[in-house]
């Protein structure tokens, strides 16, 4: 078994898989379109625009779980103190925010049609709201330092704060009676969504991770390049 | 007039590599709205009406609070003086550091306040008479803000004092940019609400140019 804790272990596993995590993305989101606009049903209430969550719940809950990846690599980072947990968590950080500024969007035009409203200020895209200021903090903190470990230091200290906002999120349509709907996926019941529908989501939401995967092993090897290199000037320097 | 496009590039292009703390100053208008609208609650009707409010003082604040950082550090390394020894007149550096500062903060913001209206549950006329009032309303704004930065100078890092120091003359702006939704049923009194603030610009711009002529020997001091 490869050790992928060494950065160098690290750069050649992801040349290997980067090709392979690219393309089946590419087919995969090629796939789960052609099932999400032709092989599934228009809902009985809404119509047509239900079509936008094949886009919208993916990307709600890459941003989570992205974020989720931030925390544990920050919690590694601070504990163990490994660099590449530090890359990964900075390398993670504008991804997320992207998948959260399109969730934001995405849902928004989704509210038009479906509740009168671009915008209602309920619980659960309230927080949604503030995870996406909390990834532009962790990107604005992480870089406003020269050293960048001790950006990468305070950023993961934010992190870990911001940790207690992923529960508020995922439970907010359970503990407060908003207008977003309650979750319709569940893995431990069965889930109260058609099949038809449940296969374009899945495939969609597979071939998301798969193009955040691809996006996050191109920015933490070069993360590991730009490092490697301001080693080699500061040692020419000397 | 080469002179002054010369001076309006080095101006720009010092407004490009700081692109950072346009980051922080739009993020810190959002983030204020949003606590604006979580402490109020979440009822559209309550937003609706509060909200043309509620995005000019936070267009002010985030105007006090960013200003310096456009003079702060050209004085700290002393182009502020250079620039002077050059041969620029205190008068062309102010009026070209609120044009960048006009191009650099109040554009964005204007950008992103349709977006924050349609949160707020605005309707469309009111976001049209919000973003007029706020681009007549905001160069008098800087201008007194500018003023404001070079006479605190001296204290470098007390945000709050440029505050107490000029906000006695945001309040009219802040009267009649405000008051132009107020009385939006009438077209002729929104009219007059807009010549006020053109008003107010015209009067300012002589008044600031001159007393910044000496906050400008006083800082050389």
């Amino acid at each position: 078994m490869f050790n992928l804790s060494n950065p160098k272990k690290f750069q050649n596993f992801s040349d290997t898989i980067y090709p392979w995590v690219f393309y089946g993305s590419f087919i995969s989101v090629v796939i789960g379109l052609y099932f999400s606009f032709f092989k599934s049903p228009p809902d009985y209430l809404q119509g047509e625009t239900v079509r936008i969550m094949y886009v919208h719940v993916p990307c709600a809950w890459l941003s989570l779980q992205i974020y989720l990846i931030m925390a544990i690599c920050s919690f590694v980072s601070i504990v163990y103190k490994h660099p590449l947990a530090d890359i990964i968590s900075r390398s993670c950080a504008p991804i997320g925010a992207c998948f959260t500024l399109i969730t934001l969007i995405t849902g928004s035009i989704w509210g038009k049609p479906t509740w009168g409203t671009w915008w209602v200020w309920d619980a659960r895209l309230t927080s949604e709201l503030i995870l996406l200021f909390i990834y532009l903090g962790h990107i604005l903190i992480s870089n406003s330092f020269e050293d960048v470990r001790k950006g990468d230091k305070n950023a993961a200290i934010l992190t870990l704060v911001g940790v207690i906002n992923l529960p508020i999120i995922k439970w907010s349509v359970d503990w407060w009676n908003t207008l977003h709907q309650t979750a319709s996926i569940s893995k431990f019941s069965s889930p109260s969504i058609d099949p038809l529908m449940l296969t374009p989501l899945l495939i969609m939401t597979s071939s998301m991770m798969l193009f955040f995967i691809s996006i996050l092993l191109n920015r933490v090897s070069s993360e590991v390049l730009k490092r490697k290199i301001e080693i080699i000037r500061i040692n020419q320097n000397n | 007039m080469k002179k002054f496009s010369a001076l309006f590039y080095r101006e720009i292009f010092i407004g490009f590599r700081n692109i950072g703390n346009l980051t922080i100053s739009l993020s810190f208008f959002f983030i204020s709205i949003v606590i604006f609208i979580i402490s109020l609650g979440p009822n559209p009707e309550m937003l609706s009406s509060a909200g043309f409010a509620i995005i000019w003082a936070t267009v002010l604040f985030t105007i006090i609070l960013s200003a310096d950082q456009f003079f702060l550090k050209d004085f700290v390394d002393g182009s502020l003086k250079e620039l002077q020894i050059i041969g620029y007149s205190p008068e062309s550096i102010i009026i070209v550091k609120v044009i960048v500062m006009w191009i650099f903060l109040i554009l964005p913001l204007l950008l992103f306040t349709p977006i924050l209206s349609l949160m707020l549950q605005l309707q469309s006329k009111e976001t049209i008479y919000l973003l007029f009032s706020i681009t007549l309303g905001s160069p008098s704004i800087l201008l007194i803000a500018s003023i404001g930065t070079l006479l605190k100078k001296k204290k470098k890092n007390n945000k709050v004092l440029l505050l107490i120091l000029v906000y006695p003359f945001f309040i009219p702006i802040l009267i009649f940019g405000v008051g132009s939704i107020q009385s939006s049923d009438s077209m002729v009194n929104n009219q007059s609400n807009f010549l006020v603030l053109i008003a107010i610009f015209l009067i300012t711009l002589p008044i600031t140019l001159i007393s910044g002529k000496y906050a400008f020997k006083e800082v050389n001091k």
